[in-house]
């Protein structure tokens, strides 16, 4: 058997590997996946907004936290102005006029500055950070706050949906989002959660303060902040209930852009934290999920770019044979050839079947863990183009950080926004 | 916290234990199918041995009897010899492509076809000379590997193939097999590179593109 075969094997069988264990994880614990603690107390949460150019969205972000179903009287919401050159100044300014919200403004000095300037100045024991371009649902903050009765417990994240499912792109993400509700909820079995999500997660704010805020040298802030909260031993808690609602890139460019700096920041973050590999102290995130992820990632890379060379080889060389015949698909005919098609059915296209059916199984189970409907009348297309594209995105995104990272970024600054 | 019914551990056993008999299952439908397509092309093989058997006798029969009477029916066989055996190509061709992870069980087969191909291109020419047909038979000779243009030669005899029907025969031999009357063929014929092609017992070394093929049939 030739090296290449023994490699895609073995890679198919590592993925199938660690899709069994997701699976039997959630089939096993998939009773209790949707119960969130009851808070033994009122929690007073400070909800904060960085916002910078968020004119558009801005107004909504905040009318879905005055929404909240939670006695006024226990939270505060802080907008921060990060230097912000539209009319974001302007809306936000409307509603601390009334009262509504206190206003902060800023020099723009980053995502990362502008919340630690908020915590600063917040008052509550719990920090709710949400994007000026997402929306809290307004159950949001009950079904958080239940979790902190555990002393050990710093963060919580929420569930995020997607709003717009319009361009091919976005269908995608739709479903990707719902496979990520599903993924972090398992995760967070296991304590192995490495990243808190800009839209709707919440923070114990004495916890955020020991280990310093979020750091404003990183790409993920978000994914940095998860990683000291790991580092220092505390746990970091999922709930299915609390859901926030967020936009996603249209474009593939804003799309590469945004997957450039997720991917970047991961890379640069596990490096930060490298001792956490096959750390046994650092427990199933250590010893398990992030040697494992890196091995996932190869794996995707390897097996996709695989697949795709074999198909332009293929392409290539029908190309070349019927330009040696002037373009006359009258060499193309063969009649014969159709029934026989059963002839061409081998090991990987069996191999291919199996993670076809094991995708399928998965996004059933994002699904229904998301409450959505399958409605294949709608969202026919969202699943196909999920199945048949999304590991040739994440090659593409994966591969243009990785250059990004070795070629272009030479000092790890921190990001701003866009 | 949330609690997880059982420990880490079990879902790592129970993962594996799942995974394999997915992953053992997946390999043993491939062997499966494998072999039922092995074996649809051996007996494929053997259909055709037996029909080339007929012609022979068939042949013979005429040979013995002197009559040309037997002509039509011949050349009605010669024409379902040439479609069995471009069926049998078409089903090895799919099976080699297909064959990547266990390539070895391909050239047994490959050689009982190549035996009953070049017996069939032999009592082709018989029949031809018998009853003065005028088809044309073509030797095709080309090699898997470092052979470019093969595979563009192949589709230019093909675009042939599908234009004149059964005003052509051709016969696609497997140079990379160290077989006996392969190497008998290439000596006869003086094949020293791929692709080259014996039209009517003529020899053409190198690739013969669609304008040249076009005037040489």
């Amino acid at each position: 058997m030739e090296l290449i075969c023994l490699t895609v094997l073995g890679l198919l069988y590592f993925v199938l590997f660690i899709s069994c264990f997701w699976l039997i994880v959630f089939l096993d614990n998939m009773s209790e996946l949707k119960k969130d603690p009851n808070p033994k107390k009122k929690y007073f949460i400070s909800a904060i907004v960085p916002a910078y150019n968020e004119e558009k969205t801005i107004a909504e972000t905040i009318n879905s936290l005055l929404k909240q179903n939670y006695p006024r009287k226990f939270f505060e919401i802080i907008v921060i102005n990060d230097g912000s050159t539209d009319a974001t100044r302007k809306k936000c300014e409307e509603y601390s006029k009334k009262g509504l919200i206190r206003l902060i403004n800023q020099k723009n000095g980053g995502k990362a500055n502008a919340m630690n300037n908020a915590i600063k100045r917040a008052k509550g024991e719990l920090i709710y950070v949400l994007d000026a371009d997402s929306c809290a649902d307004e159950n949001s903050f009950k079904h958080l706050i239940g979790y902190f009765d555990n002393p050990r417990v710093a963060a919580v994240t929420s569930s995020m949906r997607v709003t717009c499912k319009e361009s091919f792109l976005q269908k995608i993400q739709w479903v990707e989002y719902l496979f990520s509700i599903l993924m972090r909820k398992i995760m967070s079995l296991f304590n192995c959660l490495y990243v808190t999500p800009g839209p709707g997660s919440i923070y114990r704010k004495k916890v955020i303060k020991e280990i310093g805020g979020f750091s404003e040298e990183t790409l993920t802030e978000d994914m940095e902040i998860a990683f000291n909260i790991q580092h220092h031993n505390y746990v970091i808690e999922n709930s299915l209930n609390s859901t926030v609602l967020t936009n996603t890139p249209d474009k593939l460019t804003n799309l590469i852009k945004q997957r450039r700096r997720w991917y970047t920041g991961f890379i640069e973050d596990s490096t930060s934290y490298k001792h956490f590999y096959f750390n046994k102290s650092k427990g199933f995130l250590g010893r398990f999920l992030l040697p494992a992820n890196v091995l996932t990632t190869i794996a995707l890379i390897f097996l996709t770019s695989y697949s795709v060379y074999t198909i332009l080889d293929s392409f290539f060389v029908s190309y070349s044979n019927i330009g040696a015949v002037e373009f006359n698909f009258l060499s193309m005919i063969q009649p014969e050839k159709l029934p026989l098609l059963i002839y061409g059915i081998n090991l990987y296209t069996i191999m291919g079947l199996i993670f076809m059916i094991v995708s399928i199984i998965i996004i059933y189970f994002s699904l229904k863990t998301s409450d959505e409907e399958i409605n294949l009348k709608n969202n026919f297309l969202n699943y196909i183009f999920y199945l048949f594209f999304y590991s040739l995105l994440m090659t593409l995104f994966w591969t243009d950080s990785i250059i990004y990272k070795l070629m272009f970024r030479k000092n790890n600054k921190g990001w701003k926004y866009g | 916290m949330a609690e997880k019914k059982h420990s880490t551990n079990f879902y790592f056993i129970t993962a594996f234990f799942v995974s394999s008999v997915i992953f053992i299952s997946g390999i043993g439908i491939g062997m499966i199918i494998n072999e039922l397509k092995s074996s649809s092309i051996s007996s494929s093989i053997e259909e055709m041995s037996s029909s080339l058997a007929d012609a022979e006798i068939e042949l013979l029969l005429m040979d013995y009897l002197g009559s040309n009477l037997s002509c039509d029916y011949l050349m009605l066989k010669s024409s379902d010899l040439s479609i069995q055996s471009a069926e049998l190509g078409n089903k090895l061709d799919l099976f080699e492509e297909s064959n990547q992870v266990n390539s070895e069980s391909y050239i047994p087969l490959k050689e009982d076809y190549m035996r009953v191909l070049i017996k069939n291109w032999l009592t082709l020419e018989n029949i031809k000379k018998s009853c003065n047909a005028n088809y044309s038979t073509i030797l095709y000779f080309y090699n898997n590997e470092g052979c470019a243009s093969c595979e563009n030669q192949a589709f230019v005899l093909q675009y042939y193939k599908n234009l004149m029907q059964n005003d052509v025969m051709i016969f696609a031999i497997d140079s990379s097999l160290n077989m006996g009357i392969i190497e008998l063929l290439r000596y006869n014929y003086d094949i020293h590179e791929y692709p080259s092609l014996v039209i009517n017992g003529e020899p053409y070394p190198g690739y013969q593109n669609m304008t040249v093929l076009g005037g040489l049939l």
